[in-house]
């Protein structure tokens, strides 16, 4: 398996160093593979997240993706919007959007797809996750489980290498976590992507190719599914 | 991507549709009143122009250390000179003056050489008795200044001097300042405020309006005390004329100023409010320029919509001052002028552009992790 995200020493500190987010990661994240980010609340498991995710510095270290250094970036906005999807924890959709307009939302600064094509990504998307007669509405209009499913399609739309996603089943009933779960892995079958979850739902953690368990800031295991290491 | 930049902007406007309709209906206000003062003054100076237009009148003349005409002294000498300069047909003359009646009360005093054809021009009217005639020692009195000193028709007004003066007339005009004013003939003026043979102003009417600019050098270069000006840029000279400009310009100024205010608070709060948003834009990929130009749209759909709205609107407030404020109809226009609607549109742009860019910098500048956790 090829290596999409190269984590070294990676630190963050918030209130000039008084407080430390993350101590010392070191990790691989694999294309294809699903992660789980385990740990209890505060541990760090957002903070990895953002930074992971570019919406965050590092005080320390650095993150290369697929071998890059974010200095080699030009527009950090047009590397998130290729590279990465997110899926956070409440939906985040702009409540003065119709749910396709909030997928399309996510592509609307590519040049190089057409309204069309967008559109037509937008409502395969709604359709996938079964929302297509909710298109037209706006988020205030829908269940929670149904803006859900519209987030993550907003996530998918770009076909992201990387998707990241902070407790994606944390707000929804248990149903619509197993279809929410049961859509991000066939998303990572079709795309060969890679997906980290940061999440305490351990239903999560049955899908996962690989466990991460933090605590503290600091990585303390990973589990492979397949075969276990231990780190740190 | 447009198409729902606007359509996002428009929704926006419409979530938060109390503050959006008070903020518009603000600026719609602010420009009504903008419209309206610069069309009465922009038609002001036109009809300065129109009435020297009128009078044929082709060279003004005012001393040239005199900052303004009140303070402008010509000489008899100067009169003549320019009476006989070859191409000159007719010179008229207007003295302006400040006496002293009995007691410590003072008032504007105006000589004027031909007082049918100019002054009633200039927006007086008679409201009782009659013009001022061919006779000496008469007056018309302003209406302001009749009832502060309380004077009447047949009214003998004795000066510090010790002249008297018939009441002929009083008069309205709707500046304020020559309501509390005297008009009598040139020659009762001079020798009221002690100025025989002196004007203020002097009007030139040339038998070729085409030598003005030659004249103009032949009058300076005869008299450099003297600056000749062509009449039609003698609203820009005058003191009271140019304090209509003067006016006009810091209406516009503190129009922006007002207007850029209202909406600059209202997407102050916008952007402070919609912080979170901004991060999870930013977080799916929008680049900044495009978060910003939401907030632009936005503010720009406010200033046009106020703006042409405050146009509009003063199409329905021009019939009803001419309707109410009979005083001032001779300087109201019909209608708002296509110069203000140009410079509305202006100014809408200018306020909707300003008001925004640099709250929507500063919003845009946050983390966006930080953004995102924002509540």
């Amino acid at each position: 398996m090829n290596k999409l995200i190269e984590i070294k020493a990676l630190c963050k500190v918030y209130d000039q160093g008084l407080i430390q987010g993350l101590s010392d990661i070191n990790l691989t994240l694999e294309t294809g593979k699903i992660y789980a980010l385990m740990g209890p609340s505060g541990c760090g498991k957002s903070t990895l997240l953002n930074l992971i995710g570019t919406l965050d510095t590092p005080s320390n270290g650095e993150i290369l993706y697929e071998g890059m250094s974010l200095d080699k970036v030009g527009s950090l906005s047009a590397f998130r919007r290729d590279f990465i999807g997110f899926v956070f924890q409440f939906h985040h959709l702009i409540p003065v959007l119709t749910l396709r307009e909030n997928v399309e939302s996510a592509l609307l600064s590519n040049r190089q797809v057409l309204p069309e094509q967008r559109q037509e990504r937008a409502l395969n998307l709604l359709e996938d996750m079964g929302i297509l007669h909710r298109a037209e509405a706006y988020a205030n209009e829908i269940s929670g489980g149904e803006r859900q499913r519209g987030a993550i399609a907003r996530a998918l739309i770009n076909c992201p290498k990387l998707l990241l996603a902070d407790e994606p089943t944390g707000n929804v009933d248990s149903k619509t976590a197993r279809l929410i779960l049961k859509k991000l892995k066939k998303h990572i079958e079709a795309t060969i992507g890679t997906i980290l979850i940061a999440t305490h739902d351990p239903n999560v953690a049955e899908i996962a190719d690989v466990i991460i368990e933090m605590e503290d800031g600091r990585v303390t295991a990973i589990t492979n599914k397949i075969a276990t290491d231990n780190v740190n | 991507m447009f198409k729902i930049i606007m359509s996002y902007a428009f929704r926006n406007l419409i979530r938060t549709r109390l503050r959006s309709f008070f903020t518009l209906f603000s600026v719609t206000l602010i420009i009504l009143l903008y419209s309206v003062l610069t069309s009465v003054g922009s038609s002001f100076s036109k009809q300065i122009s129109d009435v020297l237009d009128d009078q044929d009148i082709d060279i003004a003349i005012q001393a040239k250390h005199a900052t303004n005409p009140g303070t402008s002294i010509i000489d008899s000498k100067v009169f003549e000179g320019v009476s006989t300069l070859d191409g000159v047909q007719v010179v008229h003359s207007l003295l302006i003056g400040r006496k002293r009646l009995e007691g410590d009360k003072s008032v504007v005093i105006l000589g004027v050489s031909n007082f049918n054809s100019f002054a009633q021009r200039l927006g007086f009217s008679i409201v009782e008795g009659r013009e001022i005639g061919k006779a000496e020692a008469e007056l018309i009195i302003g209406e302001k200044a009749s009832k502060v000193y309380g004077f009447e028709i047949g009214d003998e007004i004795e000066f510090d001097t010790g002249q008297m003066y018939s009441v002929v007339g009083i008069y309205s005009s709707w500046m304020s300042f020559l309501n509390s004013g005297i008009i009598s003939d040139l020659g009762s003026v001079q020798r009221l405020v002690a100025r025989p043979g002196k004007a203020s102003l002097l009007f030139v009417k040339l038998g070729d309006s085409t030598r003005t600019a030659e004249l103009i050098k032949k009058i300076e270069k005869k008299f450099p005390d003297m600056r000749a000006i062509e009449s039609q840029q003698l609203p820009d000279y005058l003191g009271p004329i140019k304090s209509v400009f003067y006016f006009t310009d810091i209406v516009s100024v503190m129009t922006l100023f007002i207007a850029g205010a209202i909406l600059l608070n209202t997407f102050i709060m916008a952007i402070s409010e919609r912080t979170k948003e901004i991060g999870i834009l930013s977080a799916i990929g929008w680049p900044r320029q495009m978060i910003i130009s939401v907030f632009l749209v936005e503010s720009l759909l406010l200033s046009f919509a106020g703006g042409m709205l405050g146009y509009l609107g003063s199409y329905i407030v021009f019939p009803v001052l001419q309707t109410n404020f009979t005083s001032v109809v001779t300087f109201l226009p019909d209608s708002p002028t296509i110069a203000t609607f140009f410079n509305v549109l202006l100014m809408s742009f200018i306020i909707g552009i300003l008001s925004t860019v640099f709250p929507a910098l500063y919003g845009t500048n946050i983390q966006i992790a930080k953004a995102i956790r924002h509540e």
